[in-house]
């Protein structure tokens, strides 16, 4: 069966066919909620927001229009992803940082423990930029940096002009730079 | 040129969003502007750091409990909001064709028609009805007698899937010739609303109710409805 015909019987009222698009879906939300919250039940929360809103305005998708089923839920996500991150303003609990840069020590066995201290350090300090940046603009950054989506992709999932997210991602990036000059400064770090 | 406006292209440049004249002057201007190129670097090296940094792969979610948690909220949706009786844009069209049709029809029979001119529009009108009855009960032989079958395999979900989806494409016709009939032809407008039945349990059952097809079979089978459709069709 092709999508166009799983969404129609998703609109009809199949619950399984509705259950079958959450299972080609899921996982690029996910990855999307992840890297945007760090947080892996937060990702949770907004995967099941996201195919909530899409349940109930399933009838507003229209199989005729050129529009990807998957780009429709992206614009979704990128929202409850954003209402998520603004209603828990800190975020609850992050992802274990050192959990991560641990199994990249248990993956590369000859990193030596100074680079490992720096990579948690850099790591924590990511995720401090990141949470000073606007919601917006910290959704743009992710969209671009991590998810690898254009500017004109981003500009049509976020409802705005492709001048206004390059503006936001300049600014997002800009900010970065500028901290990332204290604190290797404060560190007293060699960039390589 | 000033190097403000370059300090935005050097973020671009990096991500390839340029177009190629905007290349080709951002780095005309690298080649003769010592501050941006020492920008551009920095900015790479920054770009290096943030994917050294990158947590590597995205930990696995809960799967089952977040769709529990979903099928719980969708669940809550009052049936009546749920769009079962999905029509394509064709069906509606050609529903609506018919509708217009039919009202044209009626509002000639009782307003604007008198006399012999009356009767003929009438007789015609009614052997229009009864041709349009005789297809509907031809397109829903199929699926009633595949249900009626007494061999009834246990069905395949995509076989259920289609099954649901020509009940749905079925019902709307059913439903408009009910409502034409329902004065001129009382007999053949209850075997349509037993045909309604049906159609909506075909329409609305899931996969997993093993039993459902029985209960549809029973119901087609005690109201006869088969049979009233061969002799109303033979009429």
């Amino acid at each position: 069966m092709d999508e166009r015909s799983i969404i129609q019987s998703a609109q009809a009222g199949n619950d399984e066919a509705f259950r079958q698009l959450f299972e080609e879906n899921k996982n690029g939300i996910f990855s999307l909620a992840f890297r945007y919250t760090k947080n892996a039940e937060d990702a949770e929360d907004i995967v099941q927001e996201t195919f909530i809103k899409a349940y109930n305005s399933l009838q507003k998708f229209h199989t005729q229009d050129q529009t990807r089923f998957s780009s429709w839920l992206y614009r979704i996500s990128i929202n409850s992803s954003i209402d998520h991150l603004r209603k828990h303003k800190k975020m609850k609990e992050k992802h274990s940082i050192s959990q991560d840069v641990q199994n990249i020590a248990s993956n590369n066995e000859n990193l030596n423990p100074v680079y490992i201290n720096r990579l948690i350090e850099v790591r924590e300090k990511i995720d401090l930029i990141l949470n000073q940046l606007s919601f917006k603009q910290r959704m743009i950054f992710t969209l671009r940096h991590y998810q690898h989506f254009s500017t004109q992709e981003i500009a049509e999932y976020m409802n705005c002009s492709q001048g206004s997210v390059k503006k936001q991602l300049f600014r997002a990036v800009s900010a970065i730079k500028k901290d990332f000059k204290s604190f290797f400064s404060e560190k007293n770090y060699e960039m390589q | 040129m000033k190097c403000s406006k370059f300090n935005e292209q050097i973020i671009l440049y990096l991500y390839g969003e340029l177009s190629e004249k905007e290349n080709s002057e951002l780095e005309s201007h690298l080649r003769k502007c010592s501050k941006c190129s020492k920008d551009l670097e920095y900015t790479k090296k920054i770009f290096r750091l943030l994917k050294d940094a990158e947590i590597e792969e995205t930990p696995e979610a809960n799967w089952e409990k977040c769709w529990k948690g979903i099928n719980v909220c969708i669940s809550k949706i009052p049936t009546r909001s749920k769009n079962y009786f999905f029509f394509p844009r064709w069906a509606l069209v050609s529903a609506t064709v018919i509708l217009v049709l039919f009202l044209g029809i009626f509002i000639g029979r009782f307003w604007i028609s008198s006399g012999h001119e009356s009767f003929h529009q009438e007789t015609a009108s009614r052997e229009f009805i009864q041709q349009t009855l005789k297809e509907h009960f031809e397109e829903l032989k199929p699926i009633l007698v595949e249900y009626s079958n007494d061999s009834l395999q246990e069905k395949s979900s995509t076989s259920i899937m289609m099954d649901k989806k020509t009940a749905q494409n079925l019902i709307i016709q059913n439903i408009l010739l009910k409502r034409i009939i329902s004065e001129t032809d009382p007999t053949a407008a209850q075997l349509l609303e037993d045909v309604d039945m049906v159609l909506r349990e075909i329409a609305n059952q899931k996969s997993e109710d093993k039993e459902r097809p029985a209960l549809i079979k029973e119901a087609i089978d005690k109201r006869d409805i088969l049979f009233k459709m061969e002799i109303l069709r033979k009429i």
